[in-house]
């Protein structure tokens, strides 16, 4: 504070140094308040004034509740803690439900990813399918299908077969020694693989035997047995035949296409036995065929059939093979004329 | 300051005895300042309530105040004046009686007639002011805060607590510069009783 200068009641007030010192107790040392006096000879009294105001002031009537002091802290106790454990209690609750979420994630990314998509056929029915890949299979009666839904754009295509399907696969490769996982595509039928490039075949497994016949292009057989792990390559029109893993027929189509008339809706045979012929009465039309000597089963029509009818095929076989065969609506009776 | 410091430290890492010790220290001058507000005693215990309970559960957001009173001021103003703005009493401070001035009783001591009457000027005065202008003498004499401290807990800038305290000190002044300095001189010399009485009840 200036010297010399008079003092008022309101600079007094003012200066945080006074205020500090007349808050003081009087018998305390007060230098400030010393030097204020010494400073400003004339304002003695406003000086007293002024303490006596601060004094008489802060000599107030208290309030400080002092019994309520242990009640009021136990309360602030009691909710600390229960706010702490019920933290706690939230927190796990989080967690598992956290775990649990990101176990489901993972459980349906899985699940997702292991999904494949499946056709299936009714007997009787024709039902083309095209894959992401713009293959196409045309799958006959009585068949199935799958594939994976996320259908892996940069591996190996893969599909699976349970019955009779025509495969016009879409030819990636260009050359045929270097061939990498994207241009590969193979057929899982029951017991065995067909790896293809780029072609046209028909897979035909029904009664634990798998016949393929290749149209064109070329494909490769793998049959998972160890010693002709080089696989079989098919030449177009050529046809196998593999039952229980082991090929048992091999052969030049006269007609390969008679394979696959079942798309166009047709029936066609060529030297086919009448086992055969009942096989596809069954399994791809659901006909139920009674026969009353099974030694007629192995009885060969040389040539080919090519009908469009099921009752046409009827009257073919009883010409060809003389043979008295009744149709009464899906069942078959077979009995030597 | 540097004990409520280390205090604060060490309450904010979770210790909760120092916890209790910073609600030994400040209990009682919470519930004298909440009494400024408001006559409702149940009111000031939920409000030192929620203050030490949200501390304890925000204590890792808390910074380190300056002055570990003043922050702890502040907060229970806010908390107090939401309570009483929810009761639907109060718009702010209540004219009719926050921050009064209450002369200490003193039974034993038999008071001079010029104490009594300055005692009387005081009441007449500082209550008669509004209760803003009465909070802030309460804030610079009885608590001796500065302006900075203040403004910070009324929240208000620095220089419109600078013009609040002015107003109630013009007023103040008038009255007491009407008082003569002889008795004025005759109050002085009691003085050294009295304060230190009154020091044993206000020693912070």
């Amino acid at each position: 504070m200036p010297q010399n200068i008079p003092l008022t009641l309101q600079a007094l007030l003012d200066d945080d140094e006074f205020v500090h010192a007349a808050r003081q107790p009087a018998h305390h040392p007060r230098p400030y308040l010393a030097k204020l006096r010494e400073d400003h000879p004339g304002s003695e009294a406003l000086i007293n004034e002024a303490v006596v105001f601060v004094a008489t002031y802060r000599h107030q009537a208290v309030f400080t509740h002092e019994n309520r002091r242990q009640a009021v802290w136990d309360r602030i106790e009691s909710t600390i803690d229960s706010a702490s454990a019920s933290r706690r209690r939230v927190f796990g609750f989080i967690r598992i439900a956290a775990a649990l979420f990101l176990f489901l994630s993972v459980a349906l990314l899985f699940w997702q990813y292991r999904q494949t998509i499946s056709v299936e056929t009714a007997f009787g029915e024709i039902r083309a399918v095209e894959l992401p890949d713009h293959s196409r299979i045309t799958l006959n009666g009585n068949s199935s299908l799958r594939y994976a839904r996320n259908w892996d754009k940069t591996g190996v295509r893969e599909v699976w077969i349970d019955g009779e399907g025509l495969f016009e696969v879409k030819h990636l490769n260009r050359d045929t020694a270097h061939i990498t996982d994207t241009q590969r595509f193979i057929v899982h039928a029951k017991d065995i693989d067909i790896e293809v490039l780029g072609t046209t075949f028909n897979v035909r497994e029904r009664n634990g035997k798998t016949n393929v016949q290749l149209l064109s292009g070329k494909i490769r057989i793998d049959d998972h047995q160890a010693e002709t792990k080089a696989g079989l390559t098919m030449k177009p029109g050529e046809a196998v035949s593999y039952k229980k893993k082991e090929l048992v027929k091999r052969r030049f189509s006269a007609d390969p296409a008679a394979a696959i008339a079942w798309t166009q809706k047709r029936l066609a045979f060529e030297d086919a036995s009448l086992g055969e012929i009942i096989e596809t009465l069954e399994n791809a039309y659901g006909y139920t065929v009674k026969i009353s000597d099974e030694k007629l089963r192995n009885e060969r029509i040389e040539g080919t059939i090519n009908v469009n009818h099921v009752p046409e095929l009827i009257e073919t076989l009883e010409s060809a093979l003389h043979l008295r065969i009744t149709l009464k609506q899906k069942s078959i009776t077979i009995t030597p004329n | 300051m540097s004990d409520s410091a280390e205090l604060w430290q060490a309450f904010k890492e979770g210790d909760r005895p120092a916890y209790a010790r910073i609600y030994d220290l400040n209990f009682a001058r919470l519930c004298h300042y909440g009494y400024k507000f408001t006559r409702n005693t149940a009111l000031i215990e939920d409000s030192i309530h929620d203050l030490f309970a949200r501390m304890w559960v925000s204590r890792r957001k808390l910074g380190e105040p300056a002055s570990v009173k003043n922050y702890l001021y502040k907060a229970f103003r806010n908390i107090l004046l939401r309570k009483l703005q929810a009761d639907g009493r109060f718009d702010d401070l209540d004219d009719d009686y926050a921050f009064r001035y209450e002369p200490a009783q003193d039974a034993s001591m038999v008071l001079r007639e010029n104490e009594q009457a300055l005692r009387q000027k005081l009441q007449f005065v500082i209550n008669g002011l509004p209760a803003r202008q009465r909070e802030i003498i309460y804030l610079r004499f009885y608590e001796g805060m500065n302006y900075e401290e203040i403004a910070d807990l009324m929240a208000i800038n620095v220089n419109s607590a600078y013009k609040l305290l002015y107003k109630a000190l013009d007023k103040l002044q008038k009255v007491l510069t009407l008082s003569k300095t002889s008795v004025i001189m005759a109050l002085v010399l009691n003085f050294s009783l009295l304060e230190q009485k009154s020091e044993n009840i206000f020693h912070q």
